[in-house]
């Protein structure tokens, strides 16, 4: 008896909480349908592609071929990302061209393959491409992260260098990493930024 | 010899053959004029739905407006925002973006109801006006200085039925009850698969 009473008002709740979504939904509509109404001009201006005047409304009405394609970039650097893979981020950066989060992570993997005019390359499009007024410690946030994983995968040890194919690249990381690690302690001269420096002089061992 | 020959047979005068008018044509009666006027109209609204005034560069098209690299953080800390507020998530996406020439950014959600979206339950509120007042609430929309906020709303195949957007301080206004839902949606713009929302409708 208890158990038929416990079936019946798992039926009921379950009937009520779908009659909810589906009131909702259909209200959500209705608010959608009743606005075409009033704005039927409106709705054919924008069919015609013309601009409202205002760019807040063009880009949000025009949005959706953007998100779409942001959608797809995203996941292009994802693979790239995780498996250090330039073809994905160069496909990815030709849907979103100036993205400085993807010119960021392009120049890093440069780096890390010892592709130098790549990396200095995708670095001054992160300038240019960085929003004035936002703040560079964004830049320095990302960087420091994945310039960590760049040494995580080249580093042979203190004192060793074997990891790195060139003078040029050991330097280049070292120097980055001891940028953005004092940037974001807001110190140059921070014990990590130190440490990092440290490391730089053991490129000296390679031929330059 | 007068005008009126004689027939072969001999029996009566031939009437004359009649003048044929000459017709004024297409060019000189106006329809070339309005055959004209139609093509270059046909044109027009062709080009228009083509989009080729956005491709040239004339008209602001989304993707030139919304070139700049997207405030992930932002749309991460607004979402859980919304979450915390009690909706649902799923099938929620959001996105901040920079518009050209504008200070501000856009935040632009999607719902897709074929993605497993559904309107949270248990308010009064009308679902869309109130899910407006949710993205548009709580400090990341004042720190990514989120300007103007846009929902695109999919049915259950995932097609989109429209988009609605409206500026944030409108849509705080209508949180505040300074407008009525009525005042609210005249403010809305925005677009609409009439389509789509008039199968949506007819849908049980």
């Amino acid at each position: 008896m208890r158990r038929r009473r416990i079936v019946a008002f798992l039926l009921l709740a379950a009937l009520g909480l779908g009659a909810c979504s589906a009131d909702d939904r259909q209200l959500a509509q209705a608010f959608i349908q009743q606005w075409a109404i009033d704005h039927a001009g409106e709705i054919t201006m924008h069919k015609l592609g013309l601009s409202d005047g205002d760019s807040y409304v063009d880009a949000a009405v025009d949005a959706a071929d953007v998100v779409m394609k942001f959608q797809k970039a995203e996941d292009l650097m994802a693979k790239g990302r995780r498996n250090s893979d330039p073809k994905s981020m160069d496909s990815a950066m030709k849907l979103r061209p100036n993205d400085w989060t993807y010119e960021l992570s392009r120049s890093h993997l440069a780096l890390q393959l010892g592709d130098m005019d790549t990396y200095w390359g995708n670095w001054d499009r992160v300038g240019i491409d960085f929003p004035l007024g936002t703040p560079w410690q964004k830049v320095d946030k990302q960087s420091y992260a994945e310039l960590l994983a760049v040494h995580k995968r080249l580093d042979t040890g203190p004192g060793s260098v074997t990891g790195y194919k060139s003078y040029k690249q050991c330097r280049a990381l070292y120097d980055a990493l001891a940028v953005s690690s004092g940037n974001l302690a807001g110190n140059p001269e921070s014990t990590e930024a130190k440490s990092w420096r440290q490391r730089e002089a053991d490129c000296d061992q390679l031929p330059h | 010899m007068t005008d009126m020959a004689r027939s072969s047979d001999g029996q009566g005068p031939v009437p004359p053959a009649p003048v044929r008018k000459k017709k004024r044509g297409c060019f000189a009666s106006g329809c070339l004029m309005i055959f004209g006027a139609l093509l270059i109209v046909t044109v027009v609204v062709g080009g228009l739905l083509l989009r080729i005034p956005q491709q040239l560069g004339i008209l602001p098209s989304g993707e030139k407006l919304l070139q700049g690299t997207p405030d992930r953080a932002a749309a991460a800390a607004i979402l859980d925002q919304v979450a915390a507020a009690g909706v649902d998530t799923t099938g929620l996406s959001l996105y901040v973006f920079p518009v050209e020439g504008q200070d501000g950014t856009l935040a632009y959600a999607v719902l897709d109801t074929s993605a497993g979206f559904h309107f949270s339950t248990g308010t009064d509120a009308n679902p869309l006006p109130d899910l407006f007042g949710k993205l548009a609430s709580g400090s990341t929309v004042d720190e990514a200085n989120i300007e103007q906020v846009a929902i695109a709303y999919r049915d259950e195949s995932g097609r989109t039925l429209g988009v609605l957007t409206a500026p944030t301080g409108v849509i705080r206004q209508f949180v505040a009850g300074e407008i009525d839902e009525e005042a609210f949606s005249k403010q809305l713009h925005g677009d609409v698969d009439l389509g789509a929302v008039l199968d949506a409708v007819k849908a049980p």
